[in-house]
């Protein structure tokens, strides 16, 4: 375990952490820091607003009589908060609107003036705290309850070929699981985010533990191990610090970047299940949020650890460190690929290997055949190693 | 010269780099194939072979001919019939002040920003009107597959073309850079005046085999793709086709204007050798980091460290101050930015672009600056301490 440590530490050296931390501050600033600052626009505010209202009153499903009540009262609210703007705002008058019927009627029109415009941009507007975009979120909200069974599953019942979906979708039906409350901007937000924050783990290992083994040949090193008692298992030590690496790495990146996509307020949804009449994505598991990141988080490691194996056998088989990046650029592209098919949309319908194999789980079966290919990639070398002419 | 042929000698020696081409043009391959296809637009490159590419009468009176003539899908000549019928050209009476307003209202930039955007758009008035006067969007390009094949062409294929040529030319010009330093032939080489001079053929070897990996590269993957797909005169039509268009947030969806009249044979060939005058700019670069950094994946590191700097800092700093505004604008000359804005180059460019012609004066900026910093690296290198 001691030489376990030692090689760690040629895995850490200050240089190698300062440019993992600047690769990993640089990919945060260019593709996840749009995920953090979230909801952004109208309406998407007034829809994660309405959607954690929802959850607030009525807990984690919404049954029938809850949504009646809900949004009968939502809707007088709001009409009676938008007649008390049409009331005290002259732009109102000026457009000749004296109702919330007329409103309505002059938003419809496909020609206004000026005058119309300015007063169908006030309800719009921060002055009247964007009270037409939370009608519109109300209206989102009885548009999927109302359309959920019609449209949404009856086009996935259409689309389905498989038996195990259809039976599936039956029962999403005959249950009434879509009634929870999941909303689809806060998923499409933690998938996208996801993604990236995968493809930055498996970015971070690559440039992290990749050169300790061509550092090493690079300057004889190993011929010298070679002749000392702990001898060829040298290799072997080397696989244990670079999969340990790998492993504090994962630890430190989603501890880290969890920790920042934590202060969103997505975490409210955690114990709602994904499969809701607002989310468009059926998925072929009864899963809740709170579930779904647990098991993504487990999935991160095993991603880790496989990209770490997979480094240490193309650093053997690399001459130089130039070599070594020439068979890492490849790599990361079909690990970028991977992490494409296995976090978007993972556990549902939709994910482009379930669509492709039907199998329920392939997403995190994916992550283990990596991790197993590259374990047995790397054991075989070990092994290979022992018994190499090094003359 | 001998040594220049030992040195590249020793740079196509190397299998991972043939090994990294053939990753590279596989991935080409797959492009192309998954992509590539458009039987609408094969079936308009086959047709104006008879036809020709003007719309004019005698455009419609040889496609009618083309129709009666059968072997070819009726279907999509009837298509092709209805989408050529009637056309007018969309740059008579064009007007580019709206883009230039709309540009500068979004950016909220004024004075002296405000007036280089609406100079750079009443400049491009002027070859939207020599383009009326030609009738140059009277011309067929793909029809109305034209937007689809363009952006696959130009946008995606060549993104990656120059993607790749770009990362293979600058892992040349480090190997070749650091090569005495993995090989620990350094203190032997570098020990003497001359032996410093060996910098200059290197960099030269390296220069060429970069770009010739990079037209190598574009040779074998535009071959495939115009063996599986028809252009006929195609090749002769203008980019700034009526059925070509853009579309950003601001400005909405507008026609596809060039500064100067390109064919789409013209236009490949200026989007190529753009491309390559952008590799040997990157290359330039990692040559002078490759000179410090001696660690060859270190300094890869730091290219890319460089480069993803260049693009983060003009992305996430207000633009509160004329001087920060003044630097995101020069920063869109740099190698790192026209590589983002592949797409549009030979164009007007978008609200990030204030100057005509941006691609050319960026370019050749760049590779002045990094000659200049490339001789300075070399200069400092003849007399450094290498222990």
């Amino acid at each position: 375990m001691r030489l376990v440590f030692h090689e760690m530490k040629k895995i850490w050296n200050p240089g190698a952490i300062l440019v993992t931390a600047l690769v990993c501050t640089l990919f945060y600033w260019l593709f996840m820091s749009y995920f953090i600052d979230f909801p952004q626009g109208h309406p998407r505010i007034e829809e994660v607003a309405s959607s954690i209202e929802l959850l607030e009153r009525y807990g984690n499903t919404l049954e029938e009589h809850e949504y009646e009540a809900f949004v009968e009262e939502t809707r007088q609210t709001l009409i009676a908060e938008m007649e008390r703007h049409i009331d005290s705002l002259p732009v109102f008058a000026d457009a000749g609107i004296f109702s919330y019927e007329d409103y309505e009627r002059v938003r419809g029109k496909n020609v206004q003036t000026e005058a119309e415009r300015a007063a169908v941009w006030t309800l719009l507007g921060s002055e009247t705290g964007f009270v037409r975009f939370r009608m519109q979120a109300l209206e989102r909200i009885v548009n999927a309850h109302d359309g959920y069974l019609r449209y949404t599953l009856m086009h996935q019942l259409s689309q389905a070929s498989r038996q195990r979906d259809i039976d599936r979708l039956n029962a999403v039906m005959e249950t009434q699981e879509y009634r929870n409350i999941m909303d689809w901007n806060v998923y499409e937000n933690t998938v996208d985010y996801t993604f990236c924050l995968a493809v930055m783990s498996v970015l971070a290992v690559l440039v992290l533990v990749s050169p300790l083994v061509v550092n090493d040949r690079i300057r004889n090193v190993h011929l010298l191990q070679y002749a000392s008692k702990h001898g060829r298992n040298v290799l072997m030590t080397q696989l244990s610090a670079v999969l340990l690496s790998a492993f504090v790495l994962a630890t430190v990146l989603l501890l880290v970047f969890g920790a920042i996509y934590g202060t969103n307020g997505t975490w409210v949804f955690r114990n709602s299940g994904l499969t809701s009449f607002l989310n468009m994505i059926v998925f072929y598991g009864d899963i809740t949020y709170g579930q779904y990141i647990l098991i993504y988080v487990a999935m991160i490691y095993v991603l880790c650890l496989g990209t770490a194996a997979l480094a240490f056998v193309l650093a053997r088989f690399s001459r130089n460190l130039i070599a070594l990046i020439l068979n890492l650029l490849p790599a990361f592209a079909a690990l970028v690929a991977l992490c494409l098919f296995v976090f978007m949309h993972p556990f549902s319908m939709t994910n482009v290997l379930y669509r492709a194999t039907g199998i329920p789980g392939i997403e995190p079966a994916a992550c283990v055949l990596l991790l197993v290919v590259g374990l047995t990639a790397s054991f075989w070398l070990v092994r290979r190693e022992k018994g190499i002419d090094m003359a | 010269m001998v040594l220049y042929w030992f040195e590249l000698k020793k740079l196509l020696a190397s299998a991972a780099v043939w090994g990294f081409l053939a990753a590279c043009l596989l991935f080409n391959m797959i492009v192309v194939i998954v992509q590539g296809h458009d039987d609408y637009a094969d079936v308009v490159g086959a047709v104006s072979k008879e036809t020709g590419v003007v719309l004019d009468d005698a455009f419609h009176e040889r496609l009618l001919r083309a129709a009666s003539g059968g072997g070819l899908s009726a279907h999509q000549l009837e298509r092709l019939q209805h989408e050529t019928r009637g056309v007018t050209d969309v740059f008579d009476g064009y007007e580019t002040r709206t883009i230039a307003e709309r540009y500068v209202a979004a950016a909220g930039i004024t004075g002296w920003f405000a007036e280089a955007m609406r100079d750079k758009y009443a400049a491009l008035q002027k070859a939207v009107d020599a383009k009326a006067k030609r009738d140059e969007s009277l011309t067929l390009y793909f029809a109305g597959s034209t937007h689809a094949r363009h952006q696959f062409l130009f946008d995606t294929l060549t993104g990656w073309l120059i993607t790749e040529g770009a990362l293979v030319a600058v892992l040349l010009v480090l190997l070749s850079a650091g090569y005495e330093t993995i090989h620990r032939t350094g203190h032997v080489v570098y020990a003497t005046k001359t032996g410093r001079e060996v910098l200059r053929p290197k960099l030269a070897a390296a220069l060429t085999a970069g770009i010739g990996a990079y037209f190598v590269l574009a040779f074998a993957t535009f071959l495939v793709h115009l063996g599986l797909s028809e252009y006929g005169s195609v090749w002769n039509s203008s980019v700034s086709s009526l059925f070509n268009y853009r579309i950003d947030f601001v400005a909405g969806l507008r026609p596809f204007v060039t500064w100067h009249s390109f064919s789409v044979l013209t236009y490949g060939l200026a989007m190529i050798g753009a491309g390559a005058a952008l590799v040997l700019c990157f290359s330039l670069i990692a040559f002078g980091i490759g000179l410090f950094v001696r660690n060859g994946y270190l300094a890869f590191l730091v290219f890319l460290i460089a480069n993803a700097t260049a693009v983060v800092l003009p992305i996430q700093i207000p633009h509160a101050a004329e001087a920060v505004l003044a630097a995101k604008y020069a920063a869109m000359l740099l190698p790192v930015w026209l590589w983002l804005k592949h797409g549009i180059w030979f164009t007007d460019g978008d609200i990030d672009i204030i100057w005509p012609h941006f691609e050319t004066v960026g370019l050749c900026v760049s590779l002045a600056a990094a000659a200049a910093s490339r001789l300075l690296a070399a200069r400092h290198f003849r007399k450094r301490n290498l222990s």
